[in-house]
């Protein structure tokens, strides 16, 4: 109980700290939002009306308070600039795209890199190691932007090539593993594992030819809209790969890492020694303590895409908190940036308040320690 | 600020007339022609949904606001429809709502007769006060309409009886019908505006004008989205559902227009625009005349920046040559030109061009008025897109040639309108004159001396008479002669650097037939349907 309210008075004081070191950054920021207000189609008088209107003649002290006064109470006012809309619902529009986006893009690179780096720990300096290092180290390499135009060029102007090689791909490892599966069975060895993979590659094949979606160019479809799921899911493909590409090089190389180290682990030798299987030693035994690192970055990941997805956004024209951000900036409105800023922040710190928690339930010396 | 100008213009001997047909005066002029087909709606080919891909967020869907077709005015046109159309191949008007709008002699009265029969969808009709209540929104004290420049000229709007409204003017104004084809003829339901205030136009509300279409969704900065009315007054509506995104980037925007995602596009980027008609892609193309120029200060508000001097202002413009602009900023694809309209096919062109690059003049100006004590430094301020950061980089370089050390800042737009119109801090200026080729004066009014919007302070008697001359004009001949003195006195007095007039082209889809362009690059959607 204590642990809870020391941690809760810390996220107010750190959102506290934050509105207002926000709000002073605004204030020397260059521009004046009378000018978003009128466009060029106002006389310096006019501008001045709108100064007083809005309430930017007031002292900085007073504007503020009056700001955090709403803000406590749930009410972040009115955008100072034209559409004059509720704040709060501008930010409620715009937060589950780029939540969808940040979180789905999170879970697909971890769904890719967790296998990957567990796979490439376990055959450290073999090819399949070699092979995707090589692989993570060029996404690493490729900005966020150019990893989006080369997907569309890829899946947007050349589906037909991009359906060929993904086919080509899924047909070379249902091949392979049920080529393997059956030298296995030949050696006495249990093929099943392999047979699983040929099967599900079967699969892919058969929905690459089938179902082999049109990607859109840009845009987002709403899940309440016409088309429901199926085009909410055909609509963030593209920028979810994105976001996923653009973070799975990074997530790959810390679990894989680590992996290797606990992998070398007295533990881990002494599971082998009972003759555990492998994928019982990987994935019951050394993933757990393995995954600390991967737990943490993860975690500033998803907190850093809430407010840093822009460049996705703006590719794929998406509609998130990133271009609402942005939008609010070049115009000076402060009352929207502020919002905002504020939100992103508390979504950050209990995200890391998340992390923290997930520290307890991965290692239980934590858990004693603090008992 | 009102102006007190004398006439200028000789009286016009003709009286202007445009009448739907078989109204009274002069025939109508047909509404201007789809660039794919020219077909229009009938209930058979009622049904489907398009997509237009604009560059603009619209902030607000009220008329009373800035308003051009880039920026919100198709959305508009089909929520309000319009009193008038204008024909930008012709350069006439048409009526729409209204059933003729004719002019006294010296177009200082301007009568306005409204269709009968015409009510919204609340029940209540299209009237003459409704008009005029509508009209007083726009010339309101708070207002930010970008027509008041316009109606400072209306001294009385007279509601003679239930459809006529009669337009007393405090002086001769020519192009009245271009304030009713565009956002002043745009009329708000006045219930709908009563009940939603201040909020009118900020969210989807039905009945909120006399269009074809409803609003249905309202997202700033993501989509507007309209429903078609079962009941429009102008016949059926063929086209269910209209979609108005907003895209980053000519490119992005053309590309998706390529792929299907929208029917219709609205490009402003010169590569992408390029790329369009290379295509073969069918659209509206128009010119923003003088819409790429540098706004010298004049000495606004006392001030005595270095380009007060006409020295100073020729040299800077015989400096800037707007062949090297054109391959800075737009690759060599957009159009330049130092002429105040372009292309020289427009029915406003004169025969007059605009001032031809000389950099040896342009050294030998700046050493005179460097002897005469100038430390040959000025600022410039562009805004911060990439296309005017070509732009300074462009000007910086072609004023340093000819002796001109410019220190050039790029900003937000809203510090560019800071430092031009609040604080009227600034040597040069990246300021498109920007004049649309359905109402010319409105953009070049603000070099005339008694302008609210003259931002740079050049005051030159010989430019207001030829201003004067252009805001009495009516037809085309009488528009191009005030053009070309405008011109003249411009070749001489250097109140700008005009280097170029960039092209918008509103690409549209073979899918996508009977749309109508009008004045502002706005786009009818009333007659038009899916194929």
């Amino acid at each position: 109980m204590r642990a809870v309210l020391k941690r809760v008075t810390h996220l107010v004081l750190v959102l506290w700290l934050v509105s207002l070191a926000t709000f002073l950054l605004l204030e020397l920021v260059p521009g004046d939002p009378a000018t978003a207000v009128l466009g060029t189609s106002g006389t310096p008088d006019q501008y001045a009306q709108v100064r007083a209107q809005l309430g930017l003649d007031l002292p900085l002290h007073e504007r503020y308070l009056s700001w955090l006064g709403g803000a406590l109470q749930g009410d972040f006012g009115e955008s100072l600039t034209p559409p004059h809309q509720d704040v709060s619902a501008a930010l409620a529009a715009r937060l589950p795209v780029t939540f969808q986006i940040a979180a789905c893009g999170l879970l697909l690179a971890l769904v890719i890199s967790v296998p990957t780096a567990v796979w490439a720990a376990h055959r450290q300096g073999r090819i399949f190691d070699r092979w995707s290092s090589s692989g993570v180290f060029a996404v690493m390499s490729l900005p966020t932007f150019l990893i989006g135009i080369f997907l569309i060029q890829g899946f947007v102007f050349h589906p037909q090539a991009m359906q060929t090689a993904a086919l080509l791909v899924a047909v070379g490892v249902a091949t392979g593993a049920g080529w393997t599966a059956q030298r296995r069975a030949a050696r006495g060895d249990s093929p099943w594992s392999l047979v699983l993979v040929a099967v599900l590659a079967s699969v892919l094949v058969l929905l690459l030819i089938v179902a082999w979606p049109t990607f859109p160019r840009q845009g987002f479809s709403r899940l309440g809209a016409d088309g429901g799921l199926a085009e909410n899911l055909r609509h963030i493909a593209l920028p979810v790969l994105t976001v996923a590409l653009g973070e799975l090089a990074l997530f790959t190389r810390v679990l894989r890492s680590e992996m290797i180290q606990t992998l070398d682990t007295g533990f881990v030798e002494a599971a082998r020694a009972r003759g555990l299987p492998t994928h019982r030693i990987l994935l019951g035994e050394a993933l757990r303590p393995a995954s600390f690192s991967l737990v943490t970055v993860a975690g500033l990941s998803l907190g850093s895409l809430m407010g840093g997805t822009l460049i996705v956004e703006v590719l794929f024209n998406l509609p998130g908190m990133g271009r609402l951000l942005v939008e609010a900036i070049e115009s000076n409105d402060y009352v929207t940036v502020q919002a905002g800023v504020l939100v992103l922040a508390a979504i950050y710190v209990l995200l890391n308040a998340a992390v923290d928690l997930l520290y307890r339930i991965l290692d239980p010396r934590i858990r004693h320690a603090e008992q | 600020m009102k102006r007190s100008r004398t006439l200028a213009a000789a009286a016009l001997s003709t009286l202007l007339t445009v009448a739907a047909c078989g109204g009274g005066g002069q025939s109508a002029t047909p509404e201007g022609e789809a660039p794919t087909g020219g077909e229009a709606c009938t209930a058979e080919l009622a049904g489907g949904k398009i997509t237009m891909g604009v560059g603009q967020a619209t902030q607000t869907l009220d008329p009373v606001t800035q308003n051009s077709g880039g920026n919100g005015g198709s959305e508009r046109a089909a929520l309000y429809d319009t009193l008038m159309t204008y024909d930008p191949g012709t350069n006439t008007y048409a009526p729409h709502l209204a059933e003729s709008l004719a002019s006294n002699e010296d177009a200082t009265e301007w009568t306005l007769k409204l269709r009968a029969g015409i009510t919204f969808p609340t029940g209540n009709p299209l009237t003459a006060d409704v008009v005029r209540q509508s009209l007083e929104r726009h010339s309101a004290d708070a207002s930010t309409s970008n027509i008041v420049n316009i109606l400072e000229f209306v001294e009385e709007l007279e509601v003679v009886d239930e459809l006529t409204l009669k337009f007393h003017l405090s002086e001769p104004y020519g192009t009245l019908p271009f304030l009713l084809a565009g956002s002043g003829g745009e009329i708000t339901n006045p219930e709908v505006v009563k009940q939603l205030g201040d909020k009118f136009g900020q969210q989807a509300t039905p009945a909120m004008g006399l269009g074809p279409y409803d609003l249905e969704r309202f997202a700033p900065g993501e989509e507007v989205v309209l429903k078609a009315k079962k009941d429009y007054w102008g016949g059926p509506v063929c086209i269910d559902e209209i979609r108005f995104v907003y895209i980053t980037g000519g490119q992005p925007t053309y590309e998706a227009l390529k792929l299907g995602e929208v029917q219709m596009a609205y490009l402003t980027d010169a590569r992408a625009v390029d790329l369009a008609k290379r295509d073969g892609v069918a659209g509206y193309s128009s010119n923003s005349f003088a819409g790429a120029a540098v706004l010298m200060n004049n000495g606004v508000r006392g001030g005595k920046p270095a380009t007060i001097d006409p020295k100073v202002r020729e040299a800077i413009t015989l400096a800037v040559d707007p062949e090297v602009m054109n391959k800075r900023r737009w690759d060599g694809l957009g159009a330049a030109s130092t002429s105040l309209v372009y292309p020289p096919e427009s029915p406003l062109a004169s025969d007059v061009s605009g001032p031809k690059p000389d950099p040896e003049r342009a050294k030998e100006l700046v050493a005179e008025a460097k002897a005469g004590g100038w430390n040959g430094k000025l600022n410039l301020v562009c805004p911060n897109d990439p296309s005017n950061q070509e732009a300074a980089i462009a000007l910086k370089a072609l004023l340093y040639s000819v002796g001109i050390d410019v220190e050039a800042s790029n900003v937000a737009t809203a510090d560019l309108i800071k430092a031009v119109i609040v604080d009227a801090d600034y040597d040069l200026a990246c300021w498109g004159v920007g004049a649309q080729p359905a109402s010319p004066y409105l953009a070049f009014s603000g070099f005339h001396s008694e302008s609210t919007s003259n931002y740079s302070g050049f005051a030159n008697p010989e430019m207001d008479e030829a201003i004067d001359a252009l805001q009495a004009a009516q037809s085309s001949e009488q528009q191009r002669e005030a053009i070309g003195a405008i011109q003249t006195v411009w070749n001489a007095a250097f109140p700008a650097v005009v280097y170029g007039s960039p092209e918008s082209y509103i690409a549209v889809d073979d899918s996508l037939r009977g749309t109508i362009q009008t004045s502002w690059g706005t786009v009818l959607f009333h007659k038009a349907f899916v194929k």
